[in-house]
């Protein structure tokens, strides 16, 4: 399934071109640009560059020696190479997304991302000698640093989102504990939402557990559940069916009287899923199941 | 032990059984105050069984039977057990003929359902 | 307050417009119950658009007459549509099993229920709720 609430993945490269208005023109610009980049322009953009860079609070962070400023030079120089060949395939669009998830990883804020994206566009348009060509160049260098800001922008919220699912992935799957809370006695208390991935995680840790542990009763207890609607009652009686394959009963405890209001009006059929308002109350039955009972002390 | 409340329709409750009983002239407002006092009764007290007598009940549509239907099997969710009293034969006539159901033991009268009560629980404890 | 509205694309969604759903009736006054049976029955409808139709919005909107307020959820989306509606809406109380769209489910949970539908062209469905 998937966790992330947003497409983040660039468009698809001829949609990108439309919507920054990047045709033949703008190459055949870009490629009169190159021209004259040739004769020494692409050294002198990336030493404006690392001029500039040296004196962000971001260099020393970032930058530990000079032998990684050498090998960035590099890269950087191959970065402007591209954008002034004005090959916008496949390789172009990833090669930016790769640039966009490396910076967000190490932990570059976007701002500082684009302020050098900015600086570096600032630098190009600098280049553009005079001449009949010159407005049209300006032009597409423009509409080229927009489209490579949009693309790096995208890499960041893509990889910033895939962060957070992952890390509610692991959340939810710390806190299917299933617990043997007495012989034969399993409970799994679940907090919060059940979607169809959680649901797969219970099962099989249900399941896995009810072996293990040869339990004769499990207990769900979804007092901490925010919603039961068709979806997760259905989830939930899958697993007490599939319990009662492995000769183990089920019961689901914390039936809140909204939600078996709920449940009812929504004309789900429980079926012979023992449910119980109460934790105390599924203990009661369990204990019997396996023929314990509790006693006050001294009564009798 | 009475525990009536103000506002809420009267429920008792006797060594862990509820009592209750359906109210006379259901209007639409006064089942739905039954089915949440109910609810919330059962919520509150450690009771493991609910005897509802029906006995008031003089005439019954189809509105007024899902509506009970939907209480007992909400009730029911709260994991306690559910005995129906008092049916009138007229009523009972009724639901054979338009097939309704409430499939909950149900006893003659008050005493018959106390007796379902404690058939239930002496069929747990001796299995 | 203005109409929000929510995109549906995902069970992420369905998680997070809920939760929205449910805290906007209870900050409206709603007891737990009220914006329980709110929540569970938005979650029906969007989930209808996540099996159904892949993806649609949520609009949640609040409402008073004057004497009581209320929460009203547009739940619309592009899909297929519903060939029969009055099929979709039938009770099917008394049976047990699988129950298609829950139409008749949401109803029961809300105060009003209007649905809209035609076959190619997506659903629409309104649901409102009074504290």
């Amino acid at each position: 399934m998937s966790y992330t609430a947003m497409d983040l993945h660039a468009p698809e490269p001829a949609t990108m071109l439309e919507v920054y208005g990047i045709g033949q023109d703008e190459i055949d610009a870009l490629h009169a640009w190159r021209d004259h980049l040739e004769e020494g322009g692409y050294t002198q953009l990336v030493d404006s560059f690392y001029r500039w860079l040296r004196e962000q609070p971001e260099y020393e962070e970032f930058i530990e020696d000079e032998a990684t400023e050498q090998r960035l030079r590099g890269l950087h120089e191959r970065h402007v190479r591209s954008m002034a060949a004005g090959v916008f395939d496949d390789a172009y669009f990833e090669a930016r997304d790769r640039v966009g998830v490396v910076h967000a990883r190490i932990g570059l804020p976007l701002h500082s991302y684009l302020g050098a994206m900015n600086h570096l566009t600032m630098d190009m348009l600098a280049q553009v000698p005079a001449g009949e060509d010159q407005a049209r160049i300006l032009t597409a260098i423009t509409k080229v640093g927009h489209l490579d800001t949009a693309v790096i922008a995208l890499a960041y919220s893509r990889y910033a989102s895939e962060r957070v699912a992952s890390q509610s992935k692991a959340l939810l799957e710390m806190s299917t504990p299933v617990t043997e809370i007495w012989q034969g006695v399993l409970l799994l208390p679940i907090v919060g939402i059940i979607d169809s991935g959680r649901a797969q995680d219970i099962m099989t840790g249900a399941l896995t557990k009810i072996a293990a542990s040869r339990a004769r009763v499990f207990i769900i207890d979804i007092s901490g559940v925010a919603v039961v609607d068709t979806a997760v009652a259905n989830y939930l009686i899958k697993v007490t069916r599939a319990t009662r394959l492995m000769g183990c009963e089920c019961i689901v405890s914390g039936v809140s009287p909204a939600i078996a209001e709920t449940i009812v009006e929504l004309g789900i059929d429980v079926g012979t899923v023992v449910t119980t308002g109460t934790l105390m109350q599924a203990l009661v039955v369990a204990f019997d199941r396996v023929g314990l009972r509790v006693e006050q002390r001294g009564s009798r | 032990m009475s525990l009536e409340r103000a506002g809420r329709l009267p429920m008792q409750v006797s060594r862990g059984c509820i009592q209750v009983a359906f109210p006379m002239e259901p209007t639409e407002s006064l089942l739905r105050q039954f089915r949440r006092d109910l609810l919330e009764f059962v919520r509150d007290q450690s009771a493991d069984s609910v005897v509802v007598d029906l006995s008031s009940l003089q005439v019954l549509d189809q509105e007024e039977f899902n509506s009970i239907r939907a209480t007992l099997d909400m009730t029911k969710l709260l994991g306690v057990h559910v005995v129906i009293t008092g049916l009138r034969p007229g009523i009972v006539a009724v639901m054979a003929e338009l097939e309704m159901d409430l499939p909950y033991p149900a006893g003659r009268d008050l005493d018959h359902g106390f007796d379902l009560v404690r058939l239930h629980r002496e069929k747990r404890t001796s299995r | 307050m203005s109409p929000v509205r929510f995109r549906i694309a995902d069970e992420a969604d369905l998680q997070h417009a809920t939760a929205e759903a449910h805290q906007a009736f209870l900050g409206l006054g709603a007891t737990e119950t009220q914006a329980a049976k709110f929540r569970t029955a938005v979650s029906e409808l969007v989930r209808n658009i996540l099996k159904y139709a892949d993806r649609g919005h949520l609009v949640l909107t609040e409402l008073t007459d004057g004497h009581r307020v209320g929460m009203r959820a547009l739940v619309a989306d592009k899909g297929p549509g519903i060939a029969d509606l009055e099929l979709a809406l039938a009770d099917a109380y008394s049976t047990s099993g699988t129950l298609g769209l829950g139409l008749p489910g949401v109803r029961r949970l809300v105060d009003q229920f209007h649905i809209e539908s035609e076959p190619g062209s997506g659903t629409r469905v309104t649901i409102e709720v009074w504290t």
